[in-house]
């Protein structure tokens, strides 16, 4: 049932999200274009028209916001999938299917997560197009391929074990805070909705507001006092050592995040299976 | 439909506002304001430049051209003077700029070739090539220790003084994480300094490194990182010294809320904090979930479960965490 669950919840999403980023694409592409004129200009081998260069800036204005639309366009979808889904007329029908609410909620999750990962790539995507465009004369060179293999080739002779197993945390860290922001943003939407029963979606990024603002002020709070005992215990020890404790500091620190995406999935739980008046 | 599209064009209104916010009040102002931004030259006149760029003059004043990275002058300013340059020179430059000292002992310039080349060039007046000689030759009497922050706070002593018992300062690395401060020989008006040493305070000692004596080259900072091997210093001895010392740092603490930067302070409150975010928190998730989980039914009781299981695996990693260290 999961699987059919997640054939709607992408069909309801990626049925606006592939134009949105296929607008995207071709927007960087205008971009690449735009910065080749303003390399012209700097490097001044080109005269380049004052009416092209101005044109090419306002372009250049219009092709950012439109790649920070489609990033926040991506977000909104999978929101309001989330809200429709669960607490509007739709949610009736949600909550009388034949599936666990696990489920249901595992779905969400899964799809945001999903979606999320699909528009960090078409994001990366951009920034390739506009770069190849606009260093074209520059990056298909056989130096430059030759400089990238030798990159490429001191990097992995640097890698060890070590490095395999921090970059391992580093994506584990990664998915897992991604997890939580989706879930943070949910317990925040089911708060409202339970709270309020007019104006949901304001009160709920009301909340949200309020509650991210907390959450940042401890973040801050624990990069001020949280590091200076570990740094100076660190710094004592020998080298292997060191790479050693760092990577079982980087796993404490996955174990705690997700403890804490644990329990924001089990409130956000008891919230939908047991607060939640669709009346 | 609509109402995405309208929150849509809403959220895209709001971030832009507030982009345009946060871009209006971070653009610095380059309107000339204030005579305190500018750089006094003692002149207004247009600086010219001898055909090889070696010499600088502005007004009545000569500048020649100096190894700038051996002296430290803490903070340039832009100047007003106009530049005026010869027809050959008009040639090959493209693009220039310009930064001084406060009173103007110090013109560093930067110059863009039409050729395709840059170059930096220090300036010093001449007016000031006596000090310079003396600061660099080591043959002022005083030295200056600085404790600045907010405000200038400088100890000045006889640099005699500053040598009390020698001793070998092991474990640098660990050592300068303490306060150190820069021991520096500066000039009368203090608009440039050579640095001879650090003071250390550690252990309710206070250690001066000579630079000199360490072969370490002047005007350097000495990163403690880059040293295992043990340092030469002297332990200060002087009382009044000692006392003059005390004071400034109380002056020092006191500007930036001290305790703050009292690093066995720091170092305790960091530790009871991480005990209390990655130890109890857990060890109370941990207890709780596991009761919770006893009482739960089904589909609770897998999620509690859960639950209490990553927080033991985090309390195991956290204890690991504390034995190692403390081993």
């Amino acid at each position: 049932m999961l699987r059919e669950l997640l054939k709607y919840d992408f069909r309801a999403v990626l049925k606006y999200w592939w134009l949105a980023a296929v607008s995207s694409v071709l927007l960087s592409v205008v971009g690449g274009f735009c910065i080749s004129v303003f390399r012209q200009t700097s490097i001044g081998e080109v005269n380049v028209p004052e009416v092209i260069i101005v044109c090419a800036v306002l372009l250049f204005v219009l092709v950012v916001i439109g790649i920070c639309a489609f990033i926040l366009l991506s977000e909104i979808l999978i929101f309001v999938r989330f809200y429709k889904n669960f607490f509007s007329d739709e949610g009736y029908l949600t909550f009388t299917l034949p599936v666990k609410q696990s489920q249901l909620l595992n779905s969400k999750l899964i799809m945001s997560s999903v979606t999320n990962i699909l528009t960090l790539s078409v994001f990366v995507l951009d920034i390739i197009i506009m770069l190849a465009i606009s260093f074209f004369d520059e990056i298909f060179t056989k130096s430059f391929f030759k400089q990238v293999m030798t990159v490429i080739r001191e990097l992995i002779e640097q890698v060890d074990i070590y490095v395999i197993i921090y970059i391992l945390e580093a994506l584990a860290l990664l998915l897992i805070a991604v997890i939580f922001s989706y879930l943070f943003m949910y317990a925040c939407i089911t708060f409202a909705s339970m709270i309020t029963k007019k104006a949901k979606l304001i009160t709920a990024i009301g909340i949200y507001y309020g509650a991210s603002s907390v959450l940042s002020f401890g973040i801050m709070i624990f990069n001020i006092f949280g590091t200076s005992s570990i740094e100076s215990s660190i710094a004592l020890l020998p080298e292997n050592g060191q790479k050693m404790i760092v990577a079982v500091i980087l796993l404490g620190i996955v174990f705690f995040a997700a403890m804490l995406a644990a329990l924001i999935y089990a409130l956000e739980y008891w919230m939908l299976d047991r607060k939640l008046n669709l009346a | 439909m609509k109402k995405i599209i309208a929150l849509f064009i809403t959220l895209i209104l709001l971030f832009s506002l507030t982009c345009l916010t946060v871009c209006a009040t971070e653009t610095p102002n380059y309107a000339i304001t204030s005579d305190e931004e500018y750089a006094d030259l003692g002149s207004l006149d247009d600086i010219t430049f001898a055909n090889d760029y070696k010499t600088l003059y502005c007004g009545e004043n000569i500048y020649y051209s100096f190894q700038g990275e051996t002296v430290t002058a803490n903070s340039y300013y832009e100047i007003k003077n106009g530049v005026f340059y010869s027809p050959e020179q008009k040639e090959d430059i493209w693009d220039s700029s310009f930064t001084a000292t406060k009173n103007g002992s110090i013109i560093e310039a930067h110059f863009e070739f039409k050729e395709g080349y840059s170059m930096d060039i220090s300036y010093l007046n001449d007016k000031y090539r006596e000090e310079y000689n003396k600061i660099l030759g080591d043959e002022f009497e005083n030295y200056a220790i600085d404790f600045s922050s907010s405000s200038e706070n400088f100890v000045e002593t006889d640099k005699e003084k500053l040598k009390g018992e020698k001793t070998t300062l092991k474990n640098i690395n660990e050592l300068l994480y303490n306060n150190d401060y820069a021991v520096i020989n500066k000039v009368t008006d203090g608009s440039f300094y050579v640095a001879k040493g650090q003071l250390l305070d550690y252990d309710g000692e206070y250690y001066y490194i000579d630079y000199s004596l360490n072969g370490i080259p002047q005007n350097d900072y000495f990163y403690a990182a880059d040293h295992n091997k043990p340092i030469l210093a002297y332990r200060i001895t002087d009382l009044e010294l000692l006392q003059q010392i005390s004071d400034a740092e109380e002056i020092y603490f006191g500007e930036d809320f001290g305790f703050f930067f009292d690093e066995e302070f720091t170092k305790k409150v960091s530790a009871v904090f991480l005990i209390i975010v990655f130890g109890m928190l857990p060890l109370g998730v941990f207890i709780l979930f596991l009761i919770l989980s006893l009482r739960a039914k089904r589909a609770y009781k897998k999620l509690f479960t859960t639950i209490y299981i990553i927080a033991a695996a985090e309390l195991s990693v956290f204890t690991t965490i504390a034995l190692m260290l403390i081993k």
